[in-house]
């Protein structure tokens, strides 16, 4: 009896020892961020499994993206600009059980999105990323015809502004015109 | 206080019932989240190239990812296989390891249309292992072991939905746009997340944008304060549950709306749960 009320107490202290450390580590995170815990990896485990958010950082919510496209058929005829993502969201929107459709609305978004980051970070030609060839195998699966000419992507941002009556001009970030593979 | 701490986190386990509620619930969860996501996900797993892992731990942890990348049929019917087991059988700790494991797989497929509940998600669902309590250990100091490390994963658990609001709360707090309410006015220009048919709900005048980002900071930091107390518990909950179903069907996030209200049932009580059942059978 004596031994397990002395294993019960030493259980405890070590598990208020854990608990304080859980508490320390996530305020010193909190208070410097971009400090590390243990090293780098360690910490960002740590900060992905303990400490998720903020959620809608300022800086998220000032970025508008659009990415659109269209094509050029055999005749030589430009389809209109499709902005799918949009369409997919007003899916969403248009019944109750749509929620696939905000789904794909986001997983075009980041096809886009990150094709923007790789252009950016790496100053290559895109054709030749494996983001550009996911986003064009997903267009042809889903939204190109089979017998087209040339495809034509178009991606741009904005800051959202606080003075709305400003004009909002977007910003251009990747167009690219390619024949399809 | 560091006496009582230590003997609260290693006393028997009494309260089951939520728990078990919890538990449940983020299984029917992971079934609801997974059939819903089907068809985005076999698309992502036919046209998203995932990178294989190198070392053995990496092939131990993401081992269903890469079985899933080739197989996503197969593997989208294990994973609400096991959850649908989850959710009947009385919750232990092989079938909820299992859950979060295969979970860990979901979450790298889904990674491109993932957000902040998934991690949530994740979280919880590596919680609930030790959560499940059962089997039991026969002989006292394995009980012993077992119920608290129960007490202190349900605690630290606590403490981490508590923590979400409290890191976004004082996000908006150092934040000039959210503390002048512009956030707001930003928030409503973002149309791929804002309700077109209730934008225009959304407050123009600079007092009405003022007046909703300062509701939202004031719930952020005073929800995870009220939470504690079982005066105000159930009406920080409520209010919690409005807060995120309006967050849900205005910002487009009924996944994070759901496993945040989901999150609530870790710090109900079973006198909690009398209270409510004891309200309907009054109506009866």
């Amino acid at each position: 009896m004596k031994h397990i009320d002395q294993l019960r107490k030493r259980l405890g202290y070590f598990l208020v020892t854990c608990i304080a450390l859980y508490l320390v580590v996530s305020v010193y995170l909190l208070l410097f961020p971009g400090a590390t815990f243990i090293n780098r990896k360690v910490t960002q485990y740590y900060e992905w499994f303990v400490l998720p958010g903020p959620f809608f950082r300022e800086d998220r919510i000032r970025y508008v993206p659009r990415f659109s496209f269209r094509y050029k058929d055999k005749t030589g005829t430009w389809s209109e600009f499709r902005d799918i993502e949009k369409e997919n969201f007003l899916k969403y929107h248009d019944g109750y059980f749509n929620y696939p459709h905000l789904k794909r609305s986001k997983y075009e978004r980041f096809m886009a999105r990150t094709l923007s980051k790789r252009i950016k970070a790496k100053k290559i030609d895109p054709a030749q990323s494996r983001e550009f060839r996911e986003l064009h195998a997903y267009l042809k699966a889903n939204y190109l015809p089979p017998e087209i000419d040339s495809v034509e992507l178009d991606y741009a941002w904005r800051y959202a502004q606080a003075d709305t009556s400003v004009h909002q001009v977007y910003i251009k970030d990747f167009h690219i015109v390619y024949k399809p593979f | 206080m560091i006496n009582s701490l230590a003997t609260r986190l290693t006393s028997p386990v009494l309260e089951r019932r939520p728990v078990i509620i919890f538990c449940k619930t983020l299984s029917l969860y992971v079934i609801v989240k997974v059939l819903l996501t089907w068809s985005v996900v076999s698309d992502i797993a036919a046209f998203h190239r995932f990178s294989q892992p190198k070392a053995l731990w990496s092939w131990i942890v993401f081992g269903p990812a890469v079985w899933g990348s080739n197989h996503i049929n197969g593997f989208l019917v294990a994973i609400v296989a096991i959850a649908i087991i989850a959710l009947l059988v009385q919750p232990n700790y092989f079938i909820a390891g299992i859950l979060a494991w295969l979970s860990f797989s979901f979450y790298r497929l889904i990674f491109p249309i993932a957000n902040g509940s998934d991690q949530i998600l994740l979280t919880l669902l590596f919680a609930a292992v030790p959560l499940s309590l059962w089997p039991r250990v026969e002989n006292e100091k394995g009980s012993l072991v077992q119920d608290s490390v129960y007490n202190t994963t349900l605690l630290l658990s606590k403490l981490y939905i508590a923590s979400i609001y409290l890191i976004s709360g004082l996000d908006k707090l150092t934040s000039e746009a959210w503390r002048s309410g512009d956030a707001f006015t930003y928030i409503a220009q973002l149309d791929f997340i804002v309700n077109p048919g209730l934008a225009s709900m959304i407050p123009e005048s600079e007092g009405g944008t003022f007046v909703i980002s300062w509701v939202t900071i004031l719930f952020e930091l005073s929800f995870p304060v009220l939470i504690w107390f079982g005066r105000t518990r159930l009406w920080a909950c409520l209010v919690g549950v409005v807060f995120h179903l309006v967050i849900g069907v205005f910002l487009s996030l009924p996944d994070f709306a759901g496993i945040m209200v989901v999150s609530y049932l870790l710090f109900f009580s079973d006198s909690d749960y009398r209270k409510l059942f004891g309200l309907f059978k009054r109506k009866e």
